[in-house]
């Protein structure tokens, strides 16, 4: 009895453990780590020196915090809408059309997401870029036109597209997968009650796949809230003064930027922290709400 | 869905669908065009540096400046394999165990594998960074493998946990029954039945390591360690409005496995977003 | 070929699931003994332990005279055969029949030959390169069975098996079974909710319900002698009648009131039931009989070809089933009376269990 429980754990420890260290030790273990940052001034003489909150303190008369938190909250909305909107759009359109078109569809809108950031930043910044040499601009040129100063005047749309066209595609997959499994007869029935395309879609589909849109908006949330390669990648918190600044970019800057005023571990540590403690809060919340416990179910064997 | 025979909404969805080709597109006459900056003709000297690996070949300051491309693409290389093998390992046995074991704790170990991987890893660069620093790895291509790997297992899990899931009790019963060990049957049987679930995550995890930016760009110091993306990112640093097309070409030699692995798997790929998403 | 003894053996699950609950068996050797019961009864978890899947929560099993609870499945020399014929997609017929041998790590050439008799006995050597997904559902059970046969098992565990096929050739197949094992004398153990099948297959069934064993012999001592009201609904079909009865003396004579009137109790009957009062009556279909009389009426009647099938409505409204000869010329609305073959019925205490 015994030897048959000692085999059995064993054999899980075995199997789990390299799992489970990997991800204690460089995910859980930094979480921790971070907030203890928080409450020590480390810095580029990397000496480990504890401050108390006073680093906190200095966040709440940080002048330029409210900017932050003002562009961290424009970037979020904008972007979420974009992703859940295109997403939307693209699964009601890709589900209604041929089925290969639909397909083709969804997987070239698919692919930013695959392409690697760098490639897609570089040449989003080309096409919108405000110098002549920019696509747009040339081509504007080419037929008679002035050149945009897309970038320098409409960076907050540019953001949304650049980081929209690699979010949508989550969206996308996810509300096409729960359109394509509503019950066929549903949308005969309402054809036969009269009902015209649109409002089948305002009054049949979108009521069905309520629980999916919120999924998708309470996930990118939480991840858009810390999302900031490609801002960094294109503008890089500018244009100018701290226009597209965001919270984790400053926090960033702070600790591995270019300005001399750079690896100010300690301070970048607060920004990190709220935003930690903000991503767990809203995830053990959707844990609860999405009942994603029910996810689960027991094993048979022994 | 009742599909609209209406040809006007089918020729919408195919022009949408070409949308984001467009960037593609462009890349492309780009990297083959003859002008530096627009897409101009048809020439391949864009892609000189190919035949040396040497950037800048005829430049004697500019062509120190940078590593060989060769070298960098193996550097890429080895940070996408490396990250896709232990990925692929540790996960296919963790999602083993948490898909037939039962053992107190389980709901909550899944749960935390959902929290973390909804929680980004850009916060917690910051403590990366010191750890890897106080652990010498910093400035290593291993470290930077260790911390992707950590970031991509919790999906994996979820994603190979799924397919486990899906494989009938009575199946492993039998194999129980016919005389193997739980290790023999999880060996012969659970793991062939599962392949699609492997090469799901295996693709996904290549891929994810193959276009990392952000871990290369904060651990990783001098430029012999460099991967693809760096270097590509130096270059629109130094000379991003001057060489665009040179910029071009590199990254069509960076897009290559990815096109292919695309087409390939997107099927599979898009399974990973969903399994490890779907409720 | 081994005797399998279950003593006390209990099983519980976490959520506080009893599913077996104090079982004592026994299977003796080279029998077909048939686990019956309706859905959730325990039976299957029965087969499991019996597997060394589960372990029992308290109790002893015995192969032969050794204590087995702690016995690996995979050594404990038994064939098994699922519902869902539970066959490895990924591998070939051949493969999957020789799977158990290759885990023995028997020579190659043993491995071939073993494979190839039971492929032949089993009719399935044509099928030997075929992918599971490409066989029909009876040919699918039949590489199930070839796979368990070919290891030599002493203890065959089937759940089921026949469950998934056709109602045509469940009935043929089950006839090669019983043939099958009285040849290869292994000890079987059947799990079945459907009683006909039991009743058919078995040498000795074991009545389950709710985890507990409700009775276990032959398959004509249970439908001739049930012990208790369930085990007495449960096998035959139609189902047997049980009706709720009181126990009336008066004058000096004994009688059955029920259905809404009174039936003069026969003396064996009187004697035992001297000090029940409400007590279950039981009668099956055939030993109901009609006679000229009253205050019974015939509520529906079904031509079944060899007999008829009818509802005959008593006076207090209860509707019993009867089951009679096909010439009998009966027609809906007719008064009817009505007894009963003493010598096939039996009465039942307010608890459930036999009296007499």
């Amino acid at each position: 009895m015994v030897q048959r429980n000692i085999a059995k754990y064993t054999t899980m420890a075995i199997m789990l453990l390299p799992a489970a260290i990997i991800i204690i030790v460089f995910l859980i273990a930094p979480s921790i780590l971070t907030i203890l940052i928080s409450l020590t001034n480390l810095d580029y003489r990397f000496r480990w020196e504890w401050v108390g909150l006073s680093n906190y303190y200095r966040f709440l008369s940080d002048p330029n915090a409210p900017i932050f938190i003002r562009n961290t909250i424009i970037f979020v909305a904008g972007t979420l809408t974009f992703n859940v909107g295109v997403g939307l759009l693209l699964a009601l359109l890709s589900t209604h059309i041929h089925d290969t078109i639909g397909t083709f569809l969804r997987a070239v809108w698919y692919m930013p997401r695959v392409l690697p950031s760098v490639v897609w930043a570089f040449v989003m910044m080309w096409m919108f870029s405000p110098m002549d040499t920019g696509f747009l601009n040339s081509l504007l040129k080419y037929m008679g036109g002035k050149p945009v100063p897309w970038t320098f005047q409409y960076y907050w749309p540019f953001l949304f597209i650049v980081n929209g066209f690699i979010g949508c595609s989550l969206g996308m997959v996810i509300f096409s997968s729960a359109i394509k499994s509503i019950p066929q007869e549903l949308i005969m029935a309402a054809k036969v009650d009269g009902a015209s395309g649109l409002t089948i879609v305002r009054r049949i589909i979108l009521p069905l796949i309520k629980w999916q849109i919120a999924f998708v908006v309470a996930y990118q949330t939480l991840s858009l809230l810390a999302s900031f390669e490609y801002i960094l990648l294109t503008l890089d918190g500018g244009p100018g003064y701290y226009s597209t600044e965001v919270l984790i970019l400053q926090a960033y800057h702070l600790a591995f930027g270019q300005y001399l005023a750079a690896m100010r571990f300690g301070y970048a540590a607060v920004f990190v922290t709220i935003l930690l403690v903000v991503g767990l809060v809203l995830s053990i919340v959707y844990w609860k709400v999405f009942r994603l416990k029910e996810l689960m179910i027991e094993p048979k064997l022994e | 869905m009742v599909k609209a025979k209406s040809l006007i909404l089918n020729m919408v969805g195919l022009l949408v669908a070409l949308i984001p080709l467009v960037p593609i597109g462009l890349l492309v006459a780009l990297a083959f065009s003859e002008s530096q900056v627009q897409p101009q003709g048809f020439t391949t000297k864009n892609f000189d540096f190919l035949k040396t690996g040497t950037l800048f070949a005829n430049d004697p300051v500019y062509s120190k400046l940078y590593p060989n491309v060769y070298s960098v693409a193996l550097n890429t290389f080895l940070l996408a394999v490396g990250n896709m093998l232990i990925v692929v390992l540790i996960s296919s046995m963790a999602g083993y165990i948490i898909s037939r074991y039962s053992f107190k704790g389980r709901s909550a170990l899944l749960g935390s594998f959902l929290v973390i991987h909804g929680v980004p890893a850009s916060v917690l660069l910051i403590a990366l960074y010191y750890m890897l620093k106080s652990l010498g790895l910093l400035n290593t291509l291993l470290g930077v493998i260790l911390v992707k790997v950590a970031v991509d297992t919790p999906l994996g899990v979820w994603v190979l946990k799924g397919f486990y899931d899906s494989i009938p009790w009575d199946i492993e019963i039998a194999s129980l029954v016919d005389g193997a060990s739980r290790l023999g049957a999880f060996r012969r049987i659970m793991l062939p039945l599962v392949a699609p679930g492997i090469f799901a995550v295996g693709l996904f995890s290549f891929l994810s390591g193959w276009g990392e930016y952000i871990f290369v760009y904060t651990f990783i110091q001098s430029s012999k360690n460099w991967t693809f993306s760096m270097l590509i990112q130096s270059l629109v640093g130094e000379m991003g409005g001057i060489n665009l097309a040179l910029i071009a070409a590199l990254s069509m030699i960076y897009l290559v496995p990815v096109i292919i692995l695309f087409v390939v798997g997107e099927k599979y790929l898009v399974r990973v977003t969903i399994g490890g998403i779907k409720g | 070929m081994v005797k399998v003894t279950l003593e006390n053996v209990s099983k519980s699950f976490k959520g506080g699931v009893n599913a077996v609950k104090n079982l004592n068996l026994i299977i003796n050797d080279k029998e077909f003994m048939v686990l019956l019961g309706p859905s959730g009864c325990g039976k299957t978890t029965t087969l499991l332990l019996i597997a060394g899947v589960y372990k029992p929560s308290s109790g002893y099993i015995y192969f032969d005279d050794k204590i087995v609870n702690d016995l690996e499945p995979k050594d404990r020399n038994i064939g098994m055969v699922f519902q869902s014929y539970a066959l490895y997609p990924h591998m070939t017929i051949y493969d999957n029949i020789a799977f158990p041998l290759r885990l023995k790590k028997l020579p190659k050439d043993e491995i071939d030959r073993k494979v190839k008799q039971v492929a032949s006995m089993l009719r399935i050597d044509n099928l030997l390169n075929r992918y599971p997904r490409q066989l029909s559902g009876g040919q699918q059970q039949r590489v199930a069975l070839a796979r368990a046969i070919v290891k030599e098992p002493s203890l065959f565990l089937m759940d089921e098996p026949l469950s998934n096929l056709d109602a045509k050739i469940r009935v043929e197949v089950r006839a090669e079974l019983k043939r099958l094992q009285k040849e290869l004398g292994i000890t079987t153990i059947y799990v079945t909710h459907d009683q006909a099948e039991a009743l058919s297959l078995a040498d000795r069934i074991a009545v389950m319900n709710e985890g507990i064993l409700q009775q276990v012999g032959s398959p004509d001592e249970l439908y001739s002698r049930p012990a208790n009201t369930f085990v007495a609904s449960f096998i035959g079909a139609p189902a047997a009648n049980i009706i709720d009865a009181n126990i009336v003396e008066e004058k000096n004579a004994m009688y059955f009131e029920m259905l809404g009137t009174r039936f003069p109790m026969p003396r064996d009957y009187a004697e035992v039931l001297k000090n029940e009062t409400k007590v279950y009556f039981m009668v099956r279909p055939e030993d109901v009989r009609i006679v000229e009389g009253k205050g019974f009426s015939v509520y529906s009647i079904e031509w079944l070809g060899r007999e008829a099938f009818a509802h005959v409505k008593a006076p207090d409204g209860t509707l019993l089933r009867v089951i009679l000869p096909p010439e009998s010329k009966l027609t809906i609305g007719q008064e009817v009376g009505v007894n009963f073959n003493y010598a096939k019925t039996h009465v039942y205490k307010n608890t459930g269990e036999l009296i007499i």
